[in-house]
């Protein structure tokens, strides 16, 4: 032990302690709130019943006799005869396909994910209403289309294999309209027995497994309404350990050209067919500034930011340069031609959140696990791995699935083992206390001694 | 006209296709392709 650097590894935890609450890297933010930013996952399932339909074999045929004298007049090249087939059928499909009594019995499921994060260590999660609560119409449309795209797909391989032949994308096209046509004019589809669950899902690790994820059933125990409503909702699970929470910032609007840093599960990296399943637990950081401070149509205020934001992120944690929650991130805008119009996005602020959970009876509250957490963070990213590893080993105590947690309690015997731990323990820590109350005496003395001397 | 310049970033995922309504599907389009044959000879 080096006794005489401890004065200078007081002087380099001072900037700390004033920056406690303070300006944090985008790297302690992420450490920090990382393990309370869940997935929200509302599962919608119906049965969809579609009228079955037929090919008339006797119009098929009628229509093949045709291009057979064209061909015999020789006027049709071989690779012409399914152009000709196909655009046929576009143009008048009520003669080629046939309404049976049959009907297809599909059971369909569709999810609507988005992005939370825990407010207490209890388990209560915010979000958007959006997420849990959309319009029965918007969810009846979806899946009708989705029906509709399933059967067309299966529909048009089905001809591709049954045909042996392949379609180039042009007749693909042809065909997906055709099959548009005829379930538009000629056949039914109906909806029966909607329901709907909302869970919570988060990455919870297990030291002899590694890193998992934990799907959970929540209830909604307080909602706005979606946009233009106030478009917040808070969840509920019941859980056996104490959960990662992030920190509200107070309801006061960040100032535009504040740094802010959004959490999300953004569709595009969620469905990446590149990405091993067990990455889609992993949320996405992005960055941006406060663009504006906009009013809604309702009158209460909105957070215009810039970050990168897509589908999936909605109901994620936006936070400041403190790593407090600020807003949701919510809505964004479209571009005349219906594209989304990048860094046009909105949050709504915490204030609005803070209303629900002054009704709802919830108190946000850092929960013990957290707070140990982030401390075990500081001391690691410090290099004290053995003041780290203790509070780590306490968080273990309280939730042993916390996430990364055994991943930072490994991390930390390895590099206590290999040396690499500047120790501040209890001893030391008196010490400097003890030099710095010396200093002060000494300086209170020698000031004491200029006095006596100036008097007369 | 105008139309809604707003979208909610909802990720919606849908589960692929049963394997009975395809079967469904291809069986009904079997009874075409044999006529369907006739469009290579």
């Amino acid at each position: 032990m080096n006794i005489v650097k401890y004065p200078f590894l007081f002087l380099f935890l001072l900037p700390g302690i004033f920056a406690w609450g303070q300006r944090i890297s985008g790297v302690e933010n992420y450490a920090i709130n990382r393990p309370g930013v869940v997935m929200i996952r509302t599962e919608y399932s119906a049965n969809v019943y579609v009228n079955s339909m037929k090919m008339d074999n006797k119009q098929f045929n009628a229509l093949l006799d045709s291009i057979q004298r064209l061909d015999q007049a020789g006027g049709v090249a071989a690779e012409q005869k399914l152009d000709i087939v196909l655009r046929e059928m576009n143009n008048n499909p009520s003669r080629f396909f046939q309404t049976t009594f049959d009907y297809i019995k599909q059971s369909e499921q569709i999810t609507a994910i988005g992005t939370g994060f825990f407010l207490t260590g209890d388990g209560y999660v915010a979000t958007n209403c959006h997420l849990i609560e959309r319009d029965n119409a918007f969810i009846r449309r979806q899946f009708i289309l989705t029906a509709f795209q399933q059967i067309t797909d299966a529909s048009i391989a089905a001809l591709e294999s049954s045909w042996a032949t392949t379609f180039t994308e042009q007749q693909r096209s042809l065909l997906y309209n055709t099959y548009a046509s005829v379930y538009s004019r000629l056949f039914s589809m109906i909806l029966y027995g909607l329901k709907k669950n909302v869970y919570v899902v988060y990455r919870s690790d297990r030291e002899d497994k590694g890193p998992g994820t934990e799907k959970k059933p929540a209830s909604v125990v307080g909602k706005g309404q979606p946009m233009p409503g106030k478009d917040v909702a808070i969840l509920k699970i019941d859980t056996d350990h104490e959960m990662p929470v992030l920190t509200l910032a107070d309801s006061s609007l960040p100032r535009v050209g504040e740094q802010l840093f959004v959490y999300g599960y953004p569709g595009p990296v969620t469905n990446n067919d590149f990405l091993a399943a067990e990455s889609a637990i992993e949320p996405t950081l992005t960055t941006g500034i406060v663009s504006a401070v906009k009013n809604s149509v309702g009158g209460w205020p909105l957070i215009q930011m810039d970050a990168n934001i897509n589908h999936g992120s909605s109901g994620g944690p936006v936070c400041n340069e403190k790593g407090e929650v600020v807003g949701l991130t919510t809505f964004g805008s479209l571009e005349n031609t219906g594209g989304l119009a990048a860094g046009l996005n909105f949050a709504v602020p915490v204030a609005i959140l803070d209303e629900y959970l002054d009704s709802a009876g919830v108190k946000p509250q850092l929960s013990k696990s957290s707070r140990l957490y982030a401390q075990g963070v500081e001391f690691f990213d410090q290099g004290h791995y053995r003041a780290a590893l203790g509070k780590f080993q306490e968080v273990k105590k309280l939730n042993s699935t916390y996430p990364r947690l055994y991943i930072y309690i490994e991390d930390c015997k390895s590099r206590i083992k290999r040396g690499m731990d500047h120790y501040s323990g209890p001893i030391e820590r008196v010490l400097i206390i003890v030099v710095l109350l010396l200093g002060v005496a000494a300086l209170l003395a020698w000031r004491g001694v200029r006095l006596n001397r100036r008097r007369p | 006209m105008t139309s809604s310049r707003y979208v909610f970033f909802t990720n919606f995922n849908k589960r692929q296709p049963l394997k009975k309504m395809v079967r469904f599907i291809t069986t009904v389009t079997r009874i075409t392709a044999m006529t369907a044959q006739r469009l290579y000879s």
